[in-house]
């Protein structure tokens, strides 16, 4: 359905996106996941023909976006970052001009209208001047915009930015019924949304592929190994040296959550049981004489995997204690998201 | 075809949601009576000049000051404000091709401009009250204030397509028009040693033709050159996005 091919798109002074590949099948739901400014919206914007790549190739149901850019632009609905939108029409106005421009015949136009504003749920709101909605009706409002024409293929470039749970949880509910006729591609730096809608994950970082796959592929990549979050009270240095002497362990990671005389660490084993592992480090904390709080056994998110993809490389070897806190993965929680404070500009 | 119908619907319906399409209309509905209305003293004073009033309204300089102050008003918009709004993005990635974009939004803002004159029309039919008129002049002397005024809208629209700021569209379009007007008046000096040439773009040299009721085709052909080219420009400079970035 979509194949892009050493796809690369070099801006005056830098290189947003570095010779990437993939394929979209019909019907799969895809993420595009990586940290701000890693060269997403600037692959969505080459895919719709709005901008053209330096080199490489995108073909969209075998056509060359180049070559026959309306053609292709027939085929996608696009919903732009930030959803720009007329501010000065009324709702119900501004997708009647929208199905003309994308050709709806005339006869159709009512309905295509109608429906795509119920699925969107905007009905309501359909006599609003669109300037004067919230950003989530405006959110929405796109979103009916890119179906309008009912096209194969989606293109929703962070659909879910900018609105509350509740409307996140519908939009996504959307996407995944969308998702059942139509080839779905949204780009996102948020891990759980990603990780809930999407079949599969393309996850991109300073321009390049960095790793995809099935969200629960993508968690097996990273090792069966398990992973054990432990809060120890006592001097910090020792226990980080208690923890990282223990056999079977890979990987320590001091988190920065903030707590009085108490420190929490994130404990990877290499080819360790989870019980094995919590056995040995609460054997560790009594022998080094600190007392343990808390420990859980984590099971691995993709956001360990996106963490771990687009911060490894960046760490040189030796610098690795530099920073522990920035490198801090928090596995579990679910709001937290890393693209969130990485302002990466392109 | 229906896209391009609903683009210059919307763009033409585009003048009417914002404010500044109606500033424009009262503005310069007043501005022109004002100049009428201090034609026809001129023309009842102690020493009036001889000469029909529609005639010397056309090749007035102060008619076309107004024409050359509110020409880059209309097409400042048409892109900048959609370049500085993101709406460009949206609107390109609809199936609609650039050419047809721009012929959209000229042909809207030619429109407009004809909308802004309309309130001149009635000017003849209140002279005719007193005074019996040749509408054949008029015709001419509007075909002229037409064509220069849509040529005005191309070299606008390439100027707003330059730029995502309205007000330095504003300033280019003027500065492009002002240069177009004045080029002509250059044949007058003698130093210009291709006068020649210059004083068959003379635009003010044109609306005395028109206002005397002779129509020459090579003067709309020029204009539809000039046209032309703006809008060619235009449209190359609106794909230049896809490789600059």
């Amino acid at each position: 359905m979509i194949r892009v091919q050493h796809l690369s798109k070099i801006y005056a002074a830098s290189r947003a996106v570095d010779d990437i590949s993939f394929a979209v099948d019909r019907h799969e739901i895809v993420g595009f996941l990586g940290p701000n400014g890693a060269g997403k919206s600037t692959t969505l914007k080459v895919l719709t023909g709005f901008h053209s790549a330096t080199s490489g190739e995108v073909h969209i149901d075998g056509i060359n976006v180049d070559e026959a850019p309306e053609a292709v632009k027939r085929r996608i609905g696009y919903l732009p970052e930030n959803v720009p939108l007329y501010p000065e029409m009324r709702v119900s106005e501004y997708l009647g001009y929208r199905a003309a421009l994308k050709a709806v015949p005339r006869k159709q136009r009512r309905a295509a209208i109608d429906s795509a504003m119920e699925r969107c749920r905007i009905t309501e709101v359909q006599n609003r001047i669109v300037g004067q909605l919230s950003k989530g009706f405006r959110q929405r409002v796109g979103l009916a915009d890119a179906l309008l024409a009912d096209p194969p293929i989606l293109i929703l470039d962070e659909p879910t930015v900018g609105l509350d749970p509740n409307q996140i949880r519908d939009i996504r509910d959307l996407i995944r019924a969308l998702g059942q006729e139509r080839t779905v591609i949204l780009s996102s730096h948020i891990l759980p949304e990603v990780e809930a809608v999407c079949s599969r994950v393309i996850i991109i970082n300073k321009g390049k592929i960095v790793g995809q796959g099935r969200p629960d592929e993508l968690r097996a990549g990273l090792g069966e190994d398990a992973a054990v979050r432990v809060t120890l009270r006592g001097d910090n240095r020792a226990a980080l040296a208690a923890l990282q002497a223990l056999p079977g362990v890979r990987e320590v990671r001091r988190s920065d959550e903030a707590q009085q005389d108490a420190s929490t660490y994130l404990v990877y084993g290499a080819g360790t049981e989870s019980t094995e592992l919590r056995a040995g480090i609460f054997g560790a904390a009594v022998a080094a004489e600190l007392v343990l709080l808390e420990m859980v056994g984590q099971q691995q998110s993709l956001e360990d995997v996106f963490v771990h993809i687009t911060t490894s490389e960046e760490a040189a070897p030796g610098d690795d204690s530099a920073s522990p806190g920035d490198t801090n993965a928090a596995p579990g929680d679910d709001s937290a998201s890393p693209g969130d404070d990485e302002e990466v500009t392109p | 075809m229906t896209a391009v119908v609903a683009q210059v619907r919307r763009e033409f319906l585009a003048f009417f949601f914002s404010p500044v399409g109606w500033v424009l209309i009262a503005a310069s509905a007043i501005l022109n009576a004002a100049m009428f209305v201090l034609l026809l003293e001129f023309l009842s004073g102690p020493n009036p000049v001889p000469g029909a009033p529609m005639q010397m309204m056309f090749s007035w300089i102060l008619y076309w000051i107004i024409a050359l102050v509110v020409s880059p008003l209309i097409t400042m918009r048409s892109f900048a404000e959609e370049k500085h709004a993101g709406t460009l993005e949206t609107l390109l990635t609809a199936p609609i091709s650039d050419t047809a974009v721009v012929l959209a939004k000229f042909v809207a803002c030619a429109a407009f401009y004809i909308v802004l004159w309309s309130p001149t029309f009635l000017y003849p039919f209140l002279l005719s009250r007193h005074t019996p008129i040749d509408m054949g002049p008029v015709f001419a002397g509007y075909l002229g204030t037409f064509g220069i005024g849509i040529m005005f809208m191309a070299v606008g629209i390439l100027c707003s397509v330059l730029t995502r700021n309205q007000i330095v569209a504003a300033l280019l379009g003027f500065g492009a028009v002002m240069l177009l007007f004045l080029a002509g008046l250059f044949s007058f000096t003698p130093e210009v040693s291709f006068g020649g040439l210059l004083s068959h773009i003379n635009l003010l040299g044109h609306m005395e033709d028109f206002a005397k009721g002779v129509v020459d085709t090579r003067y709309l052909v020029y204009y539809a050159s000039v046209s032309a080219l703006c809008l060619f420009l235009a449209v190359q400079v609106l794909q230049s996005r896809r490789w600059r970035g």
